[in-house]
């Protein structure tokens, strides 16, 4: 496999990520998506990429939820937590401070703050 | 800047497409060579159809959330939903579908920051649509012009729930 098919597979991971951001997407999911074991699709992720698959998933889904988050500010964290695959608002949060450094309440407050500042 | 028009279309389209990871700036540093690599692959291909096939940048991240190192930028052309496409190299297919609120500009390379400035903070936050979590991305209707002053036509498709 060269870097090209490395590259495809990415992409298409991405993709699939994408289209599935509402699930618990497992390693199992996205290596059944490009047609690989999950042994093939773990260690190919991982020899190209500076993240595992895991922190990729976790970082495209925080990323997605914080600007979900401050475009949407009247609903509540638990029900983005679920729209983004958690399972509680609890684990969310857990996840969101790690990325961020702050809770997603903080985070929506300095977003609404900085609009306002506009 | 004159002001666009505003549609909301529905839009279901399969394209064939080249991701680039980085920050804009290497992005457009690197956009001609990946605008060559695709154009070459659907010539190779016999998948440009004069008049109708279009070419489209999508901006999957937001550059004030995603650190620059890791924004990804497709560039993008249409092909039609029946042919069937062997992915090599770096070429990959995907179906761009959902309702957009798409700005309909006449603009030069330098308005193009303007003009999306315009429709996320004049027309979608001040209006009555809600943002939909999926990507945004520019439409080139008529050819880049050669000059970076001349103007050109270029869609600018927001996702709308």
């Amino acid at each position: 496999m060269n870097f090209d098919d490395y590259t495809r597979l990415i992409n298409k991971t991405e993709d699939y990520i994408e289209i599935n951001l509402g699930k618990q997407i497992t390693l199992s999911d996205a290596a059944k998506n490009v047609n690989f074991s999950e042994y093939h699709f773990h260690r190919l992720f991982s020899k190209y990429s500076n993240e595992t698959l895991k922190q990729f998933i976790t970082r495209i889904k925080m990323e997605r939820s914080a600007i979900y988050l401050a475009t949407y500010s009247k609903i509540s964290i638990t029900e983005i937590a679920y729209k983004y695959g958690y399972n509680s608002s609890s684990s969310y949060n857990k996840a969101f401070k790690k990325h961020f450094g702050m809770s997603p309440t903080e985070f929506r407050k300095e977003q609404e703050r900085k609009r306002n500042n506009k | 800047m004159e002001k666009p028009n505003i549609t909301i279309e529905y839009f279901n389209t399969r394209v064939i497409y080249v991701r680039f990871k980085g920050s804009y700036v290497a992005f457009r540093k690197n956009g001609r060579k990946l605008f060559n690599q695709l154009f070459s692959f659907a010539t190779e291909h016999n998948l440009v159809i004069p008049g109708e096939t279009k070419v489209l940048t999508i901006y999957h991240d937001n550059p004030f959330i995603t650190d620059a190192e890791n924004l990804r930028t497709s560039v993008a052309m249409t092909i039609p939903n029946d042919v069937e496409i062997n992915e090599i190299e770096e070429i990959n297919v995907m179906t761009i579908e959902g309702k957009f609120g798409v700005g309909h500009f006449e603009i030069s390379a330098m308005e193009y920051e303007a003009a999306w400035q315009y429709m996320y903070h004049e027309w979608l936050y001040k209006g009555s649509e809600k943002p939909r979590d999926s990507f945004p991305f520019e439409l080139y209707v008529s050819e880049p012009p050669k000059r970076l002053k001349d103007k050109s036509f270029t869609d600018i498709f927001i996702p709308i729930e």
